[in-house]
């Protein structure tokens, strides 16, 4: 016979039990939540033989896994200093057309190659360069092709987290290489790629 | 037998995360770009679940939602409405269409799927 306390004994640690594979569960769903949203970032991005095509995957994924929607998407133009716009979304472009290297934190991001992140988001009250929450240069090789401004982050975003670190990782490499393959490309008439 | 959920959005890079996401918990996922193509592939392949998208080419995610509720083949599916909007008229306004769920954009994985759990079990 078991007794009331051998039995009492037996339901506390069966409790135990199911709330660690609950947290491990869960720890463990985060985790491919994680390693999808790195997935789905790399595959889009060079999911593309098209400028437009490919700029307008780095948006998706700034909207769709960081959780931005004002962003602009630059490139350098090393022979005149500069940095000329590619595409935006949700901020006014007229001011970030062209950028000078090392001016403001965009210019800066392309000029030393560092980047900008702020954990807690861009001001949401005031605007320019207090209003960015990343700048990542677009790195190919260790040259700077461009830079990734990403601005406020969605109000109920509140602060980044570490997978969008690695997100922003992900693009600095990725959608450079994207950026500078579509400019092959189109160059080529298409001829890059295709079968020999 | 596994569940089958509609997924509805008009971004490749959202369409992937929740595919992926869905089909490693072990549903069946189908797709659709608009909101009309929602409506259509919801009567076609009788779907356990629908994820609609708010904003949409065609028809967006709340006029879908209203036709869904409005046809007989369709009114009995649970839909979870996806928006980049965290509260206020998005959510107010997919529960006047009769959403029965919500997520925010960016797209978090275990609340998602926590949510479909909810209504269609594992």
């Amino acid at each position: 016979m078991y007794t009331d306390e051998y039995v009492q004994d037996l339901q506390a640690e069966n409790e135990r039990l199911r709330t660690l594979v609950d947290s491990l569960k869960a720890e463990s769903e985060a985790q491919v939540s994680n390693l999808a949203s790195l997935y789905v970032a790399v595959t889009s991005v060079h999911g593309a033989l098209d400028r437009p095509t490919v700029l307008s995957s780095v948006q998706e994924i700034v909207t769709n896994l960081i959780g931005s929607e004002e962003m602009a998407i630059f490139e350098t133009d090393a022979a005149h200093g500069r940095l000329t716009l590619l595409a935006s979304m949700g901020i006014e472009p007229g001011p970030y057309q062209e950028v000078t290297l090392g001016e403001g934190a965009i210019g800066r991001a392309a000029e030393t190659g560092e980047r900008l992140i702020r954990q807690e988001g861009g001001s949401l009250t005031e605007d320019g360069d207090a209003a960015l929450t990343a700048c990542i240069p677009l790195n190919v090789a260790g040259r700077v092709v461009g830079v990734l401004a990403v601005f406020r982050l969605l109000p109920h975003k509140g602060s980044l987290d570490a997978v969008d670190i690695d997100l922003f990782d992900v693009l600095a490499a990725h959608a450079a290489s994207a950026l500078l393959f579509t400019r092959l490309y189109a160059a080529s008439d298409g001829s890059v790629g295709a079968p020999a | 037998m596994r569940k089958k959920i509609l997924v509805a959005d008009d971004s490749n890079t959202a369409l992937m995360m929740e595919r992926t996401l869905l089909a490693k918990s072990a549903y069946d996922v189908v797709v659709a770009k608009d909101g009309r193509e929602a409506v259509r592939q919801a009567i076609e392949e009788s779907p356990d679940l629908i994820i609609l998208d708010v904003v949409m080419p065609h028809m967006d995610g709340f006029e879908a939602c209203r036709e869904l509720r409005r046809l007989e083949a369709t009114r009995g599916i649970p839909v979870i409405m996806v928006t980049t909007r965290g509260g206020g008229d998005d959510m107010e306004n997919g529960y006047e269409v009769g959403c029965n769920d919500y997520v925010t954009k960016p797209i978090h994985g275990p609340e998602l799927l926590s949510k479909v759990r909810n209504l269609i079990g594992e």
